[in-house]
């Protein structure tokens, strides 16, 4: 079972996209902010974080570089973003992101874009 | 007056025929009679009736015989009559040969005796006896030493005698209509003297019957030079022998050349006519013209004068004419010119009104609200409970109160006005303004106020005093309060004091008294005039004033293209840019600060002069590029006021604006704009990402019953929360450039903190201190006033600069919480002890450093604007502050 971590201050879309995702069979870990995840991330073996490029206290692209080069932990990373789609793209391009959506995406959409950033067929 | 011309005329005319009639210009007419006739010389040389036989001295000696032999040459010519003007010296012989001719006449010399009583040489009992013909020889009195007039009858001792000359045309039956018994003797072409032969030559029989024949042949002296030498027209100096005299009027009669004079009825409606016709026909001619016009005017009447003189033998009296003449174009020109000046008066003194009424509102010196006035200015300015102005009674140390604010005029507990005792010589000793027991000043009243007591002194002299109470937070909110309220107080006192002298100096001016010593008596246009000039001058500045003072750069071009008016920002600007507005022409200006090719700018010019349209153009100066900047062309057309002052009002543009104006802030404005509208994205999308995910699970079959109506209501909630946002985002984006600038507008203060460090950087540079920032890109909107940020950042921003030690950095961190935007501001400074800067930034006392205060003014708004400012500073290591924003504040909240 892969294990996703979903880091967005929009508690909401934390619960549905959470629910969506159990019943596909992930484990989900939710965090408000980059900081609250920083724990899980140290604690649990995470397969992808999701997360939204703005955040509390730390952004998105940030975070990442930070998980990278100080932490040295190379994790999957699947942005949904309600960004403008240059803008977020351009960001995501600066932090060597690859994999990013666009808010509103529907659920399959999402999905498929985990299975295939997991490998999942 | 309706016929005042008419009037005018009659007056004019019956003046001048009056000063006439009583001789007034005679002198100055027979001078120029004197003249006209000399002048006459040609113009007549009629043949001549007499001729005269001249003798000498010796002539009255010789014997008898000589006499006998002339009156016999000259009797065997036929002449018509024979005048002896002169007998010989013994003359019985001579009588008798007389007597036996009929056509000799003896003329006759009156004698004045000593008893008043007159005789005749020859006696005329002699001639009587003798039957020979005889009559009276006459010199009339000379007028001024000339004499022109002959007299036809002399009245002698009550006996009426015919003069000589009269008494031949009688004789002859030749009727001349004379009036009033004297005529003018015509002297005209006679210059060369009459038909004459000297007697011993007439003795000797040179006599030939051209000379005698059917003529009046006068035998008379050639003497002159004695007492009896008559002065006349034509010898004005040597004189004139008697015998010439009388053969001259003798000639007048007989040639029927009498010179009529005009009566003095004819001369008052020729007078009146020229007067009537002068007044009418003056009146319609042009200033400029009627010297020009009158002069051939005049010279046609000195030459139709001369012309009746010396064809028509009229003689017009001249002087009186051009008398008439000279004193109507007078009147006209006078009329004219009081009706001018009456008309310049008017448009003076409707001009003063108007400039008075529209442009220049009361002065505070003129008027008599002028405590009104200074009550309004110092209610815009401060917050006051109430207001009481007192003034000095005139020679008195007592003050009265004149005007209140919020408050009656008569809320004063304190009665004795007496600025001679306290409070008020408290007031005036301490030179700043004292706070007032309640009890015993201002009457009290329920709102919490401290009052106060300012003595309005300028050049050490009490103009009045200012009391007023105030509530303590308002008196919180005011920096530099006592400051503050003294420099009003000064500047009040003195405005009094300046209006004091204004008003002694024109109660002085308009006294009659002074006006005459002024030689200003009657000098109200000049002084109106003076006035509105002044006024319109005083309006040209203030005009010139604005137009250099407006943010707005300007110049003003004529239709020709030429630099007519260019104001100081645009001269200002250009120069910073190395664009010498002073020598190009508009379109020059165009083209070089468009970059677009000429063409196309001549094409917009073509444009602009025929179908006044306006152009807009963006640009940008090398020397500002952080600054946006739009140039206007605009036409100026043609508006019929201003028409008429054009002269190329051909083209309906009578010239170009250009302006330059500045949209750095319209700019930052549509930024804001900018920055909402991509939140407004960020939350449209962001929140219909749940209803999909929400619809998801609805249709979910492994969902269970939570997960359904957790689903259901998040989607009432997020469509709750959209329709919202939907509907007050439409408010913010209509808003314009000052509500968002001045009101709270949702913003992103990470762009605002780049803004600030930007605008800072060459401070920085100078002061050798980095300046660096730390603010995430996505930053969360917050919700306040955009320029209250902006003046913060940068006040803040500012003062670490100045503090901060050089080489060192100025960190700038924006940390986002989820409630909050944290702002930081960290130097390496020299700092300075806390609680200094906690007085300064949070304190009420006093301070002098300009710094300090903005500081201490921007915490207070910051504070009213319900954030957070925090500060600290230690000594040696510098000083941070902290700006907290509440990001949930903002009505788009995430």
């Amino acid at each position: 079972m892969h294990t996703l971590l979903i880091i967005d201050d929009d508690s909401d879309y934390q619960y549905l996209l959470a629910t969506l995702l159990e019943f596909d069979g992930y484990k989900i870990v939710k965090a408000t902010n980059p900081l609250e995840a920083i724990p899980f991330i140290k604690k649990e073996k995470i397969d992808l974080i999701i997360m939204e490029l703005k955040n509390s206290y730390l952004e998105g692209t940030k975070f990442i570089n930070w998980l990278n080069n100080d932490l040295n932990i190379e994790i999957p990373v699947l942005i949904i973003t309600a960004f403008q789609k240059k803008e977020a793209q351009e960001m995501a391009r600066k932090a060597k992101l690859k994999y990013i959506l666009h808010k509103p995406s529907h659920k399959n959409n999402i999905i498929n874009k985990i299975n295939k950033i997991l490998n999942i067929q | 007056m309706k016929y005042l011309f008419l009037i005018a005329s009659i007056i004019l005319s019956t003046v001048i025929c009056l000063i006439s009639f009583f001789g007034g210009f005679e002198v100055a007419n027979k001078l120029l009679y004197d003249q006209y006739v000399r002048s006459c010389d040609h113009a007549r040389q009629s043949p001549s009736h007499v001729f005269l036989i001249e003798m000498n001295q010796k002539s009255r000696f010789q014997d008898n015989n000589s006499w006998h032999v002339l009156l016999q040459n000259i009797q065997k010519l036929n002449p018509r009559k024979i005048i002896l003007m002169e007998l010989p010296q013994d003359s019985s012989d001579l009588l008798n040969q007389l007597a036996q001719y009929d056509n000799t006449v003896v003329a006759t010399r009156v004698i004045e005796t000593k008893d008043q009583s007159y005789d005749f040489s020859p006696s005329l009992d002699i001639l009587q006896k003798l039957n020979i013909n005889y009559a009276i020889k006459s010199i009339p009195h000379s007028f001024h030493g000339v004499n022109r007039y002959q007299t036809t009858h002399l009245t002698l001792n009550g006996i009426t005698y015919q003069t000589i000359e009269y008494m031949l045309v009688e004789k002859d039956n030749i009727n001349r209509q004379i009036q009033n018994d004297s005529y003018l003797i015509d002297f005209r072409g006679k210059e060369n003297g009459l038909a004459k032969l000297d007697f011993q030559r007439a003795v000797a029989g040179e006599l030939i019957s051209q000379m005698i024949t059917n003529k009046y042949v006068i035998i008379g002296s050639s003497r002159t030079i004695d007492k009896n030498s008559i002065k006349t027209t034509i010898t004005p100096h040597q004189g004139m022998p008697e015998s010439h005299f009388h053969a001259y009027a003798l000639e007048t009669l007989l040639g029927g050349n009498i010179i009529t004079e005009v009566s003095a009825w004819i001369e008052l409606i020729l007078l009146f006519c020229l007067c009537l016709f002068n007044l009418i026909f003056y009146q319609y001619i042009s200033f400029r013209l009627i010297t020009w016009i009158s002069l051939p005017f005049t010279l046609f009447y000195i030459i139709i004068t001369w012309l009746l003189l010396a064809y028509m033998n009229l003689w017009l009296p001249l002087i009186e004419i051009l008398a008439a003449n000279f004193i109507s174009i007078y009147l006209v020109y006078r009329k004219r010119s009081l009706q001018q000046e009456d008309a310049n008066q008017k448009l003076v003194i409707d001009a003063s009104v108007k400039l008075r009424e529209r442009y220049i509102p009361e002065s505070f010196f003129e008027s008599s609200e002028h405590w009104s006035q200074v009550i309004n200015m110092v209610n815009q300015a401060l917050d006051l409970n109430r207001s009481i102005f007192l003034e000095r009674v005139k020679g008195d140390h007592r003050v009265r109160e004149v005007i209140a604010l919020n408050c009656d005029i008569n809320d004063i507990d304190e009665q004795r006005r007496d600025y001679e005792r306290t409070p008020y010589s408290t007031a005036i000793s301490q030179g700043t303004m004292i706070q007032l027991d309640k009890r015993k000043y201002l009457t009290i009243n329920d709102t919490n106020e401290t009052q106060y007591l300012v003595a309005l002194i300028f050049g050490g002299i009490v103009q009045g005093f200012w009391a007023f109470g105030i509530s303590p937070e308002n008196q919180e909110k005011i920096d530099n309060f006592q400051e503050i309220i003294m420099a009003f107080s000064g500047q009040i006192a003195e405005l009094l004091f300046r209006r004091e002298q204004k008003l002694s100096i024109k109660q002085m001016n308009e006294r009659e008294v002074y006006k005459i010593l002024k030689m200003e008596g009657a000098g109200s246009a000049y002084n109106e005039l003076n006035s509105s000039i002044t006024m319109l001058g005083r309006r040209l500045d203030l005009m010139e004033h604005v137009f250099h003072s407006i943010d707005m750069a300007v110049i003003l071009y004529d239709m020709f293209g030429r630099l007519v008016h260019i104001n100081q920002p645009m001269i200002s600007l250009l120069k910073q840019s190395d664009v010498l507005p002073f020598e190009m022409t508009a379109m020059d200006l165009c083209v070089g600060l468009t970059n677009q090719p000429i063409e196309k700018i001549r094409q917009l010019f073509r444009e602009m002069i025929f179908w006044q349209n306006a152009f807009t153009f963006s640009i940008s100066f090398k020397n500002h590029q952080e600054k946006k900047f739009i140039l206007k062309l605009k036409p100026m057309t043609s508006d019929e006021n201003i028409q008429e002052f054009q002269d190329t009002n051909q083209f309906q543009t009578y010239g170009f604006i250009l302006e330059i104006i500045e949209t750095t802030e319209l700019g930052k404005a549509s930024q804001l704009k900018g920055d909402f509208l991509n939140y407004f994205n960020f939350k449209l999308s962001r929140d219909l990402q749940n209803i999909p995910l929400a619809l998801s699970v609805l249709l979910e079959k492994r969902a269970k019953k939570d997960h359904k109506k957790n689903a259901v209501k998040i989607i009432n909630q997020r469509l709750r929360d959209l329709f919202k946002f939907i509907n007050e985002a439409p408010e913010e984006f209509g808003r314009n450039y000052s509500q968002i600038y001045q009101e709270q507008y949702p913003l992103m203060p990470s762009k605002m903190l780049s803004q600030a460090s930007l605008s800072l950087t060459p401070l920085a540079k100078q002061k050798r201190v980095t300046l660096k920032t730390n603010i995430p890109e996505l930053a969360t909107l917050v919700c306040t006033k955009p320029e209250l940020l902006e003046k913060a950042l940068s006040i803040i921003t500012e003062t670490l600069i100045e503090d901060a030690k050089e080489g060192t950095t100025l960190m700038t961190d924006l940390i986002e919480t989820d409630e909050q935007a944290i702002l930081t501001f960290v130097n390496d400074g020299y700092g300075l002890p806390n609680e200094d800067l906690q007085e300064f930034i949070f304190g009420t006392n006093e301070i002098q450093s300009k710094t300090y205060q903005s500081l201490r003014k921007i915490a207070r708004e910051i504070k009213d604007a319900d954030w957070v400012i925090q500060a600290r500073s230690e000594i040696g290591s510098g000083m941070n502050f902290s700006i907290i924003l509440d990001t949930k504040a903002c009505v788009m909240e995430i």
